[in-house]
């Protein structure tokens, strides 16, 4: 499964129509296919990453959460995680998803309104639709004409809080996520370490995740969920719960600990990662590494997609197309423009040495960069 | 001191990954930028710059293709990193099929045919009952396994045949 085009409607303050696309409109060079684009299925391609420009208060956020509640829906086929998106909304939001899988291409339309007279605030589906065509690689510039798409009749006695996409897709699954770790809070630990028991507890990879942040730290096994085992390079290690382990850990250290922990996943599982303002995470040099690693195909097999918001213009200097960058605006309305479509020439953006100069006055460890990387190879 | 190597297309990808994967070469992959070599010619994508700033510190480049007559420019913001006097080129001329028209024998009928090696190669190379296409798959199956040190032979029964330039250095050359 992979998500091509989103189009919503009534979702917070956006503009009608609001739309990001995953598929490239630009023409695509030898070294894009390289590095920007996956290829789905033959001529099919898809962004491994896309950025999302816009100052404070523009709407970045906004996209992220538009994309968290389509991930919901594809991934357990209901409104789990941003069910809260509505306690402030009265209207109903509607969807109209593009979405690729088992050489299928999808498009599912749906109202989401919330019935608040009920106790469990569930999120209900309305007016559901599914079309549905079978990819072809001479459909690659087509895949948006849904005139050639034919209806999914589904017969299915689905509560009214679960999808019809369940009788498509089936299996729950995550198929994207969202880094919540600028709010740093202790609980997010147990949540990172149930994230390796998906990944088979692997003590290696939490071992070159540490070591990355932090040279001292050998590795930190769960042992419940409010009990850590932390062991020390000099080869100690102290027994200690999550408040202890929040206070002893420096908050660079949790933040990549609990964003990279989501990176293992994204990029072992094809899951698409979520993740709002960046450069809030940590140094820049692991910025780009990590957008670095969406874009190379030894480690990112699975086609998942990096979509991140920042403030820096510098950042979009790592992209070699336009069409994955997108630019929030707000005026009464947020405004997505594409910076392909809606720009005739791609700003110059201050690519001044300051930026990366910066950057590099600090001890990022380049070999633990490495061997993080070379597990990921695996 | 690393290396970033970049190679001219994929099939130089697949040979120089091949000669990595069993071990051939005087480097090994965690002595490469980003651990890996590079389908580039030139150091105009922001991802390979980007690996490059990472590392932040002098790299030896290795350009390996044909005849790579283009000017290699080092942008401005790398003059750090990449210092002219450290970049080599490693050519196989006037293609690198001429490494399997060498291994089939076909050496001097090549020579005859006037053609170039690509095309040559089309016409008369097959192997596992697969005509030469072109693809890292059939170079894949034409060189893995034991065969590996088939390939070490024609990169040495290469540098026997071809003279080249001083500054054209041979994929031999990079060989343990």
């Amino acid at each position: 499964m992979k998500l091509l085009k989103v189009v919503a409607n009534n979702f917070k303050l956006c503009e009608d129509n609001f739309t990001i696309s995953f598929v490239p409109d630009a023409n695509k060079t030898k070294d894009d296919k390289e590095f920007e684009l996956h290829e789905i299925s033959e001529n099919l391609f898809a962004f491994t990453t896309i950025g999302i420009l816009g100052k404070n208060a523009s709407g970045k956020t906004t996209v992220i959460d538009l994309l968290d509640l389509v991930y919901d829906i594809l991934s357990f086929f209901r409104v789990k995680n941003s069910g809260e998106l509505f306690l402030i909304w009265d209207k109903s939001v509607n969807l109209d998803i593009t979405f690729y899988h088992e050489g299928n291409l999808y498009r599912y339309i749906t109202d989401l309104y919330s019935d608040e007279l009920l106790v469990n605030k569930s999120i209900y589906f309305k007016n559901e639709k599914l079309f549905k065509r079978k990819y072809y690689k001479t459909l690659s510039k087509d895949i948006f004409d849904y005139s050639k798409y034919e209806e999914v009749i589904i017969n299915s006695n689905l509560p009214e809080d679960t999808s019809i996409l369940y009788e498509i897709l089936k299996k729950i699954d995550i198929r994207g996520l969202r880094s919540y770790s600028d709010d740093l809070d202790y609980s997010l630990y147990s949540g990172a370490f149930n994230i390796y028991k998906l990944l088979d507890n692997s003590h290696k990879i939490i071992e070159t995740i540490l070591k990355m942040f932090d040279e001292h730290l050998d590795n930190i096994e769960m042992v419940n969920e409010d009990k850590f085992i932390v062991y020390y390079t000099n080869k100690s290690n102290k027994e200690v719960n999550s408040h202890e382990l929040y206070n002893m850990l420096s908050s660079g250290t949790s933040k990549g600990f609990i964003l990279f922990t989501y990176v293992v996943y994204s990029l072992r599982y094809g899951a698409d990662l979520l993740i709002d303002e960046i450069e809030n995470h940590f140094h820049r040099t692991l910025v780009e590494n990590l957008i670095n690693l969406y874009k190379d195909k030894n480690v990112n097999k699975k086609n998942a997609t990096l979509i991140f918001t920042t403030h820096y213009p510098e950042l979009l200097d790592l992209f070699n197309r336009d069409d994955n960058l997108y630019i929030t605006k707000y005026n009464d309305e947020i405004i997505l423009e594409n910076m392909h479509r809606d720009y005739k020439f791609r700003p110059e953006l201050s690519k001044s040495n300051k930026f990366y100069s910066n950057a590099f006055n600090t001890n990022v460890n380049y070999e633990s960069l490495m061997n993080f990387k070379k597990e990921l190879m695996k | 001191m690393k290396y970033l190597l970049l190679c001219e297309g994929p099939n130089e990808v697949c040979i120089v990954t091949l000669l990595l994967k069993y071990g051939k070469l005087k480097f090994n992959t965690d002595d490469l930028i980003a651990l890996k070599p590079f389908n580039a010619r030139q150091l105009t994508n922001p991802t390979i710059k980007s690996e490059l700033r990472v590392y932040n510190k002098p790299v030896i480049i290795l350009r390996i293709g044909d005849t790579q007559r283009d000017k290699f420019v080092i942008p401005k913001e790398l003059d750090k990193i990449v210092a002219k006097d450290r970049i080599y080129k490693y050519c196989t001329l006037p293609e690198l099929e001429i490494l399997l028209i060498i291994n089939e024998g076909l050496y001097k009928k090549y020579v005859k045919s006037k053609e170039k090696p690509k095309t040559f190669a089309k016409k008369n190379i097959f192997y596992n009952n697969r005509r030469y296409d072109q693809s890292n798959d059939f170079l894949l199956e034409y060189y893995s396994g034991k065969r590996i040190d088939i390939l070490i032979q024609n990169l040495k029964e290469y540098k026997r045949l071809k003279k080249h330039k001083k500054d054209e250095l041979y994929l031999a050359d990079l060989l343990k």
